[in-house]
């Protein structure tokens, strides 16, 4: 009977093993529009986002990675893979020396990546910039490193989720909500961000729509005068949380103020390209959307 | 040339400033009509949205931005005169350095200080502005004298060390500090009420101390030798002068951040035009800064409304152009 079940492993195995191996080399176009070709699974991997860190660790491929960002804090065993330095800036000798035969990037460094090619080494740009593309990522990133079928699952398993949540919101009023990304000065989710796309999917109105893209600085007078109905903010780790910021002028009115709906949010998980975007959908759509006084 | 013509231009510049604080008043994100922001300001029982943001967001702010403007103006004026430098600004002996200093220790420690509903942000970097002055002073001083230009190269050195360690805790701090980059930019985004508070007792007496000053400052034009012959105590007006410069540059600093261009500028526009004398100079200038913020600050936040820029972007873009007309057509005062 063991010995049954031991073959059995084994063939199970082998069978994965050779479902992962299998189709190398592969050809990949990266975010950068970069055709790249990956002779065979990758098997140390340099991560240069906590975002694609994320994404490596979500699909299995966590024994794969050889180094990571001194940003890319989750999950916990991240933290102990060698690191190479900043986000923007990450050490070129580091990574160097870590003898990766892929190297993960973003478009914040890009420009690594272009230097990394010049000295041989196979870099990708994997940028998602709405929470759809995360999911198209996950299966980019699988089928680059050869974790296909996990990664794969794990896309089914996001879709689903936001199809849920897509029901749990259809036919509510969609609150207005405003994502105060800091006080002083005012900035906010604007437009094209992340922190929008997520507001939007959790089936809220961001109050913000017509500011500049990205996270930038907005005027007070209209937050007055839009009267957002929730706020979120970054909840950051230290100090200097926009939460225990004293609130600004005038804003001592304003219904969600009133109302006590003030949250706080993880930051990582709502602004970072990575698989737990779905699990701040569903917190925010609890948020919006939940009996008064439910969550908090 | 301190005669009708300068009082006209002094005049001009009043009314400049008023009409500044009109337009700001009305212009924003959203347009509030002259009438309705004068009931909102003189019937307490007005209330809404409007009456709101004129109360609590717009007019503190305007406010903030005429004395900013005003100290960083005549504080510039000071040290060009004390300095008999046309490159010198509010900045020069490095109290801009200090500030920041002041300010990202604050930050970087989640100091939560509390000082007449100050946080410890601003009260940090008033304290670091008037350390750095008395630092910068006694480094320069050598028996009983300060001699300017040891004060000016003493400024600089030290204001380039506290820079580099503000770019230091910039550098090995995390996320957190980001804040830190969005401060040193400068504006007047947060300005509140507690802030026109803190501002206008130092405004106030730092304009005085500067005002009553004027003559003083004409005759050290003349040389220090030659304003000893005529009567003038050199290193006690220089003291003074020193004080009532960074007094006003800390006010305006640890308010509202380092705001460019406006303290070196808005006193070579005034000198362009009605010449070199102090005592007609001085009012022009505190008058002209606080109508060129007030207005700076105005298209800062409707541009590209409901997206705000930050007010040294605009003070530059606006400022420089205009500066190198007057500097094409008039010539540089010397």
């Amino acid at each position: 009977m063991m010995k049954r079940f031991l073959v059995l492993l084994t063939l199970l195995v082998l069978a994965t093993g050779a479902a992962a191996q299998g189709g190398f080399p592969r050809e990949i176009v990266d975010d950068a529009g970069r055709k790249v070709l990956i002779p065979q699974a990758p098997g140390r991997i340099v991560s240069l986002a906590p975002s694609n860190t994320e994404i490596l660790f979500a699909i299995g491929a966590g024994d794969q990675v050889v180094g990571v960002t001194d940003y890319c804090n989750y999950p916990q065993e991240a933290q102990e893979k060698d690191k190479v330095g900043g986000f923007s800036d990450p050490n070129l000798e580091a990574i160097v020396a870590l003898a990766p035969d892929l190297v993960l990037g973003t478009n914040f460094n890009d420009g690594v990546i272009e230097d990394l090619a010049q000295l041989g080494i196979r870099g990708l740009v994997i940028s998602p910039g709405t929470v759809e593309e995360v999911l198209t990522a996950i299966e980019r990133v699988g089928y680059a490193v050869g974790r296909d079928g996990e990664a794969g699952a794990l896309a089914e398993n996001l879709r689903e989720r936001l199809l849920a949540v897509e029901e749990y919101i259809a036919g509510k009023e969609r609150p207005r909500v405003l994502y105060q990304v800091w006080h002083d000065p005012l900035m906010v989710a604007g437009p094209g961000s992340f922190v929008d796309n997520a507001i939007t999917l959790a089936g809220g109105d961001n109050i913000a729509w017509d500011a500049a893209r990205g996270y930038p600085r907005f005027s007070s007078e209209v937050v007055v005068l839009r009267d957002p109905e929730v706020i979120l903010s970054p909840k950051t780790h230290g100090s200097g949380a926009v939460a225990d910021a004293p609130l600004p002028p005038g804003w001592e009115d304003l219904t969600a103020v009133k109302e006590g709906r003030v949250y706080s949010i993880d930051a990582d998980m709502i602004a970072r390209a990575g698989p737990r975007i779905v699990a701040a959908i569903e917190e925010v759509a609890r948020i919006l959307h939940g009996e008064k006084g439910e969550d908090k | 040339m301190r005669g009708k013509r300068s009082w006209a231009i002094t005049a001009l510049l009043g009314m400049a400033l008023i009409g500044a604080v009109i337009v700001a008043m009305g212009a924003g994100s959203v347009y509030i009509p002259p009438g309705e922001v004068a009931r909102i300001l003189t019937d307490p029982a007005q209330g809404g949205s409007f009456a709101t943001i004129i109360r609590q967001i717009r007019l503190p702010r305007v406010l903030l931005a005429a004395l900013v403007g005003s100290c960083l103006a005549t504080a510039g004026a000071v040290f060009q005169g004390l300095f008999k430098n046309p490159m010198a600004d509010p900045y020069v002996i490095g109290v801009s350095s200090g500030a920041s200093l002041g300010a990202v220790v604050a930050m970087a420690f989640g100091l939560q200080l509390r000082f007449l509903g100050l946080d410890s942000v601003p009260l940090l970097a008033f304290l670091g502005a008037v350390a750095t002055m008395l630092l910068v002073y006694n480094l320069a001083r050598t028996g009983g004298k300060v001699p300017v230009l040891t004060l000016l190269v003493a400024g600089v050195a030290v204001g380039s060390f506290l820079s580099a360690l503000v770019s230091l805790f910039v550098y090995f701090a995390d996320e957190r500090l980001h804040q830190v980059v969005f401060w040193l930019m400068g504006g007047f985004a947060g300005a509140t009420w507690h802030y026109v508070g803190m501002a206008l007792p130092y405004t106030v007496i730092g304009l005085a101390m500067v005002g009553l000053h004027a003559r003083e400052l004409n005759v050290l034009l003349l040389g220090e030798e030659q304003a000893q012959h005529l009567g003038v105590d050199v290193e006690r007006v220089k003291k003074i002068l020193l004080a009532a410069g960074s007094l006003l540059t800390a006010t305006a600093v640890s308010t509202a951040g380092p705001i460019g261009f406006v303290g070196l500028i808005a006193p070579h526009m005034v000198r362009m035009i009605i010449g070199p004398d102090h005592r007609s100079l001085l009012p022009a200038v505190a008058l002209l800064g606080a109508a060129f913020l007030v207005a700076a600050d105005t298209i800062a936040r409707t541009i590209i409304s409901p997206t705000e820029l930050p007010v040294g972007l605009i003070t530059a873009l606006c400022g420089g152009p205009f500066f190198i007309y007057l500097l094409k057509r008039k010539g540089l005062w010397s």
